[in-house]
């Protein structure tokens, strides 16, 4: 398997050619799809808690390196439209905002899988944040209504009910108003 | 005179969580609060070159905490039942949902930086303020007051008097009485701290109108017709600040801006 750190050196190539001629190769995806898969397995990693970790640091990391992905997932998706769209080198400008974040990102999410968890460090909510805003803004973040449909609707209607006591509990157990 | 209103944590959580469902349960999944968060925050955003909505570090930081938290205390409910990957999957989603929303939202609103040093100013004032408020309500029986106020009525109508006193003024003491069970926390003193700064620090420059805008009954009004307010009405003799439910702010808004 082709190393991660080669993955990211191959995209930053592309995308630095892309701006420069102003024309996207899409022998870009090659690389994107094999970054996708390794952030698909990171992602994966974070399913199993193991005894000696906290689920919140276990969750953060999982949540991170799933959005990662999604950045991911959107970045092909425009990559591969981008011959119909005309949306090049746009994308090609827009991919290099967020390509920093997801590589100082991996290597932060590989340094936590070999424990322990310092999440001084992975700051993996406040990291998550700061990739999606970052994202958002270069129109680099899919719509997530497909990947919520998939889930099983006991998950989601057990889940719903959940969240929703908790959010209401965890702020203030206020009267409506008058 | 200008217009200023700090939106307080619960109504920018109040307004951030919202998912719409398009298929399988034929509604929306969202705050209770919600309704009566989001006409404000639409009022903010249509006049935003007004710059009138104000948050503060310590109000996003305990945004983004609940989020957190509800997500967490969610998935250990509900992991021994459901796969993890979908469950954390689910999850994730929500959250994201609700930081995009926020985010937004936040969009439209002045982050004002409050230094430590300022806030510790104004702290024990409200930290002063909020324990006579209540030793008041400890030392407030409404039975006795009713019974001594009905005492001075006719005796053919001392009951109904009695019953008609009792009901008005648990009305009226339900803001305060509410203080002996669950007082201000840490956070919401800070708020207000960082609130009594803002608005001495607008008043310097300009004839402000200051608004607090939240769902919590240590700060808002609530009984009928919003009757119960001695805890609000303290905070604007004290501080300034006119605190109220953020619906009510809208209103309030709307008015000033016609």
């Amino acid at each position: 398997m082709t190393n991660v750190s080669e993955l990211f050196g191959n995209t930053a190539e592309f995308i630095e050619k892309a701006e420069q001629t102003g024309e996207v190769d899409l022998g870009i995806l090659e690389p994107l799809r094999g970054l996708s898969s390794a952030f698909e397995q990171m992602s994966a990693h974070w399913l199993e808690l193991k005894p000696e970790e906290r689920l919140e640091d276990i969750f953060s990391l999982y949540h991170t390196a799933r959005n990662c992905r999604l950045v991911l997932r959107r970045m092909i998706q425009r990559f591969e439209e981008s011959p119909r769209t005309g949306d090049n080198p746009r994308v090609a400008d827009d991919a290099s905002q967020v390509l920093p974040i997801l590589i100082d990102t991996f290597s932060i999410l590989e340094e936590a899988k070999s424990g322990p968890i310092d999440q001084s460090r992975v700051q993996g909510f406040d990291r998550t944040r700061y990739l999606r805003n970052t994202a958002r803004m270069v129109d680099m973040v899919p719509n997530e209504a497909e990947d919520l449909a998939a889930i099983p609707i006991e998950t989601r209607k057990k889940g719903y009910e959940a969240f929703a006591e908790y959010i209401i509990g965890a702020v203030h157990d206020n009267e409506d108003p008058c | 005179m200008i217009t200023k209103i700090l939106v307080d944590s619960n109504v920018l959580i109040a307004s951030s969580v919202f998912i719409a469902y398009v298929d399988d349960f034929g509604s929306s999944f969202k705050h209770h609060f919600f309704d009566d968060a989001m006409p404000l925050i639409e009022q903010l955003r249509k006049h935003i070159s007004k710059r009138i909505g104000v948050v503060t570090n310590t109000i996003e930081i305990e945004v983004h905490g609940v989020f957190n938290k509800a997500v967490l205390d969610t998935l250990r409910e509900c992991r021994p039942n459901a796969t993890t990957k979908k469950l954390y999957e689910f999850l994730s989603i929500v959250l994201n949902r609700c930081e995009d929303r926020l985010s937004d939202i936040l969009v439209g609103m002045m982050r004002e930086p409050v230094l430590p040093d300022h806030k510790a100013l104004w702290l024990p004032k409200v930290e002063q303020m909020y324990d006579e408020l209540i030793q008041q309500a400890r030392d407030t029986n409404v039975q006795d007051i009713a019974y001594k106020t009905a005492a001075g009525s006719s005796k053919r109508f001392q009951q109904q008097a009695y019953d008609a006193l009792l009901e008005d003024l648990t009305n009226r003491y339900i803001q305060l009485k509410r203080l002996l069970m669950k007082s201000a926390g840490s956070t919401d003193r800070e708020i207000l701290a960082e609130a009594a700064y803002l608005c001495n620090l607008y008043k310097q420059y300009d004839d402000v109108k200051f608004y607090l805008a939240s769902c919590d009954l240590a700060f808002s009004p609530t009984g009928p017709k919003y009757c119960s307010r001695i805890v609000t009405d303290e905070i604007l003799n004290r501080f300034n600040i006119i605190c109220h439910w953020p619906s009510e702010v809208a209103k309030e808004l709307q008015r000033e801006l016609k």
